[in-house]
């Protein structure tokens, strides 16, 4: 009887599999053939394969896809950019703020003679009015130098320690994830670029 | 990357093609549907899940990178908005209409009238039953013959072993094969007792 259990047990998988002649069942098929029960149990198995083979399915109600695609149109313009826009993770935002910042510093701590303005073009006043501007801002720079560098330097330094310091602590952990965060923000920027020009004409 | 029958479809959604979109949720609607309507048990429930289903899908497309086929992607979150959905009901949902499927079930082409009456009321008998097994045995077979996933991919959408999944069936399957046989004892004791 214990046997016989055991037999049942196999019998779905049996039926389910196509009653396979493989030799993994010969010891079921010799059972079957010697069982009434287990025999009884293999045609109402049977049936019921036969049964859900056939089970239908229940198909969406014709008013569904109107029903949805008025749900997608609702949403507001704006509100479908943004949501369909993926917003970066701080983790690409803040390092990338962090170099931004030390290029500007960067920029703004080259040698003066680097930066002088140039020369001005009779009659072009917007280059003459840029290089007056520019030269006061050298000359206020050069009035409060210290207090600046001193101020730019520990911009600097401290931008530089923790880009370095978050660099080496979150690429273990960030790893492809990163990379994989980067390069579908500017697959997502091409999309934007796309399709805002795509608008346009 | 998998090759996938819908991916220029889905390329084009991700553009945002609202008519690509139609087209695709016209395509899909169906098995969606289907698999909600089988977990859930209630067509309304099953339509405002469809709903909710499109909706995350849309949203979330231009993050779809294609590493998977795009029915796997829109199968995981139509399965995982009906459980959450489950689990917010808390109550015992209604009883599948058994005969509204029956309506959708085309008529083969049979000699007898009624020996094709009573089996289809027999087919639809078993159907019920399906609806009144557990959760976990009706989902793995709604996977399996409606959905027509292989083992492999019910376990990987319901995060099961292999064995667990072949034996969900299994035992599914024997459970119906147990009411057939009861209701077949039940039947032969009436006669009896008429006799």
């Amino acid at each position: 009887m214990w046997r016989c259990e055991q037999f049942k047990e196999e019998l779905p998988q049996y039926v389910a599999d196509g009653e396979p002649a493989s030799p993994y069942y010969r010891a079921l098929r010799a059972h079957l053939a010697s069982c009434p029960s287990c025999q009884e149990e293999l045609q109402r198995l049977r049936w019921v394969e036969e049964a859900l083979r056939c089970w239908p399915k229940v198909p969406a109600p014709s008013a569904l896809l109107e029903r949805v695609m008025q749900a997608i149109v609702e949403q507001p313009h704006s509100v479908r950019m943004q949501e369909r826009w993926q917003p970066l993770t701080w983790e690409v935002w803040v390092p990338a703020l962090a170099v931004l910042a030390g290029l500007m510093i960067a920029v703004f701590s080259l040698p003066p003679h680097l930066l002088n303005a140039p020369v001005a073009v009779p009659g072009e006043e917007a280059s003459q009015l840029w290089a007056r501007d520019l030269a006061s801002w050298e000359s206020w720079l050069e009035g409060h130098r210290e207090i600046v560098g001193t101020v730019w330097n520990g911009v600097f330094a401290a931008l530089a320690v923790f880009g370095i310091g978050f660099a080496l602590a979150s690429w273990d952990a960030l790893g492809r994830e990163w990379w994989k965060e980067v390069e579908r923000y500017f697959a997502d920027l091409g999309n934007q670029v796309r399709l805002f020009f795509r608008r346009i004409h | 990357m998998v090759s996938d029958p819908l991916a220029e479809l889905v390329a084009r959604c991700q553009e945002g093609d609202v008519a690509a979109f139609r087209e695709l949720v016209q395509k899909t609607q169906d098995e969606v549907y289907n698999l909600a309507y089988r977990v859930l048990g209630n067509s309304q429930e099953a339509e405002d899940i469809v709903q909710e289903v499109y909706l995350r899908v849309w949203r979330a497309l231009p993050g779809f990178r294609g590493e998977a086929r795009f029915s796997s992607w829109l199968y995981r979150i139509t399965l995982n908005a009906c459980l959450n959905r489950r689990r917010e009901l808390r109550t015992q949902l209604h009883v599948l209409d058994a005969e509204e499927a029956l309506e959708q079930l085309a008529a083969p082409a049979h000699e007898n009238p009624v020996e094709l009456a009573i089996e289809h009321e027999r087919k639809a008998s078993l159907w019920r039953a399906v609806s009144r097994l557990p959760r976990k045995y009706r989902l793995v077979l709604t996977m399996f013959y409606q959905q027509q996933l292989s083992y492999k991919e019910i376990a990987e959408h319901l995060a099961l072993p292999l064995g667990t999944v072949k034996a969900h069936l299994n035992r599914a399957r024997r459970a119906l094969a147990g009411l057939l046989r009861r209701k077949r004892e039940k039947k032969s004791e009436d006669k009896d007792v008429a006799v």
